[in-house]
C-alpha cells in the first residue's frame, strides 16, 4: 500500500490522457474509461516508476509546469529566431559539430527530458547518449566551442537546472 | 533525371484523368446500383430504432452494426481465420524456445525512457477505440491493432529479452488470444443458453429482442447506447488482436539461437 501514490498518479495521467484523446464527456465514457485507465495503470506503473512517491513530489511537477512555460515560451522562440536568421541570411555562416556535452542528473527520465529538450530546439540535436560517461552527444549546427563544459553551458544548463528539480 | 520527373508526372495525371473519364462514361458501372441502395438505407434506419427493436442493433455505428450483429456469423468466422493464421505461424516454429540474456539491449537510454511514458497511453488509447465501437468508427480490431503497436515498440526499444522477463511469453499470449476467442464464442451464444435455462425461445448471435424471442442483451450502458454484443464483441476482439498480433511479431523476431533446434530437429521437442 506503500505505493499507492505510484498508482494513483499513473492513473490520473492514464485517465486525463483518456479524456482527451476521447474527447470523453458523458458518463459512459468517463466511467468505462475509469475501468480501462486502473486496469491499464495496474500493469503499467511497475514499468514507470521505480522510486517510491512522496507527496512532497507535488513541488516536483510544479516545476514541470514551469518548464513548460519556460521552455515553449523562451526557449523554443530563441531557438527559432536564431535559426530563423541564419536560414534567411544572404550569407550562411554555420559551424557544423558533434560536441561532447556533459550531464548530472541521476534518473534516466532527467537525463531523456534534457535530451528531448535539446532536439526539440532546432540548431541541436542528440546523435547519441553514453549513459556510463553521463555525456550526451550533439550535433550543434553553430558551434561555437568544443569544450564539453563551456558547450554545457551554451546548449543544456538551463534545461537541466529544470530537469534537476523535476525528475533528479 | 528532370525528364523522368516529368514523365511520372505526366502519368499519374493521366491515370488520374483516365480514370474519371471511365467512371464518368459508366464504364466501371453506376457506383451504386438502385436496387442496393434500399439495403443501405434500411440498415441506417434500423441500426439504432428503440421504436423497432426486433430490427435494430440499438448502436449508433452502422459498420460495427453489420460486421457484428447482422452478419455476425461472417465476422466470428472472419476472427478464426485470423487466429488460425497466428497458429499457424506460430506452428511454422514449433518448437522454438524464448531463451533470456542474448545480449539484446535495445535501442539508447532515451528511446527506453520516451517509450516508457508511451506505454500506459498507447494502451488506453486503444482501449478507447475498443469501448466506443459501437458509438464512433473503430472497434475491436482497431482497437487492438492500436495496442499492438506498443508491444512491438516494447520488443523493439527494449529487446525481447525484456518482454520475456516482463511476462509476455507466447504461452501467455495464446492464453490471452484463446480467452478472448471464447468470450467471443460465449458472447455469440449467451442469449441461446439464457433461453435454455429460462425455457425460452432464442437465438444464436442474438443481440436484443427479436421476433420470437423477448430475451435481450442491456442496450443502455449510464447514458449512451451499449449495443449489446457489439460491445462485448470489440472488447474481447480487442484482446484477441492485440495477444494474437504481439505473438505473432514475437515469433518473427526470434534470434537465431531460439529457433535453430526447431528447424534442425523439425519436430516439437521438450
Amino acid at each position: 500500500m506503500s505505493r499507492l501514490l505510484n498508482y494513483l498518479t499513473v492513473f490520473a495521467l492514464t485517465y486525463s490522457f483518456y479524456v482527451v484523446f476521447t474527447g470523453a464527456s458523458t458518463s459512459f465514457s468517463l466511467a468505462l474509461g475509469a475501468l480501462a485507465s486502473a486496469a491499464i495503470t495496474v500493469f503499467a506503473t511497475p514499468l514507470l516508476i521505480s522510486r517510491e512517491l512522496r507527496l512532497a513530489d507535488v513541488v516536483r511537477a510544479a516545476y514541470l509546469v514551469a518548464y513548460y512555460m519556460y521552455y515553449m515560451a523562451v526557449a523554443e522562440v530563441e531557438a527559432h529566431v536564431g535559426i530563423t536568421r541564419t536560414v534567411l541570411s544572404r550569407r550562411i555562416r554555420i559551424s557544423p559539430a558533434i560536441v561532447e556535452v556533459p550531464y548530472y542528473v541521476r534518473t534516466s527520465f532527467g537525463m531523456t527530458l534534457i535530451a528531448g529538450s535539446i532536439t526539440n530546439t532546432p540548431g541541436t540535436v542528440v546523435v547519441q547518449v553514453d549513459t556510463a560517461g553521463r555525456v550526451l552527444y550533439v550535433h550543434w549546427l553553430k558551434a561555437v566551442t568544443y569544450r564539453p563544459e563551456e558547450a554545457r553551458r551554451y546548449i543544456s544548463e538551463k534545461f537541466e537546472e529544470f530537469a534537476a528539480k523535476i525528475f533528479g | 533525371m528532370k525528364a523522368r520527373e516529368l514523365l511520372i508526372a505526366i502519368s499519374i495525371a493521366l491515370m488520374v484523368l483516365l480514370l474519371a473519364y471511365v467512371i464518368e462514361l459508366g464504364g466501371l458501372g453506376p457506383l451504386a446500383p438502385y436496387a442496393l441502395r434500399d439495403i443501405a438505407r434500411a440498415y441506417l434506419e434500423y441500426v439504432y430504432n428503440p421504436w423497432n427493436v426486433t430490427a435494430s442493433s440499438m448502436a449508433l455505428e452502422a459498420v460495427t452494426a453489420i460486421v457484428w450483429d447482422y452478419r455476425g456469423l461472417d465476422t466470428y468466422f472472419e476472427t478464426s481465420v485470423l487466429f488460425v493464421a497466428i497458429v499457424g505461424v506460430a506452428t511454422l516454429y514449433r518448437g522454438y524456445r524464448e531463451l533470456r540474456g542474448l545480449g539484446g539491449v535495445g535501442l539508447s537510454e532515451i528511446v527506453k525512457t520516451s517509450t516508457r511514458v508511451l506505454i500506459p497511453l498507447i494502451l488506453v488509447a486503444g482501449a478507447s477505440i475498443a469501448i466506443h465501437g459501437h458509438l464512433t468508427p473503430g472497434g475491436g480490431f482497431q482497437g487492438g491493432s492500436f495496442m499492438a503497436v506498443l508491444m512491438v515498440l516494447l520488443v523493439v526499444v527494449f529487446s525481447l529479452d525484456y518482454a520475456f522477463e516482463k511476462g509476455l511469453t507466447s504461452s501467455r499470449l495464446l492464453a490471452i488470444r484463446s480467452a478472448g476467442l471464447v468470450g467471443i464464442l460465449l458472447t455469440s451464444v449467451a442469449l441461446l443458453i439464457a433461453g435454455v435455462v429460462a425455457g425460452a425461445g432464442a437465438y444464436v448471435f442474438q443481440n436484443m429482442a427479436r421476433e420470437g424471442s423477448d430475451l435481450s442483451m442491456p442496450s443502455w450502458f449510464l447514458d449512451r447506447p451499449l449495443g449489446g454484443t457489439l460491445f462485448l464483441f470489440n472488447v474481447f476482439e480487442s484482446l484477441a488482436v492485440v495477444s494474437g498480433l504481439t505473438l505473432t511479431f514475437i515469433v518473427l523476431a526470434l534470434r537465431k539461437e531460439e529457433v535453430d533446434q526447431a528447424l534442425a530437429t523439425g519436430e516439437w521437442c521438450e
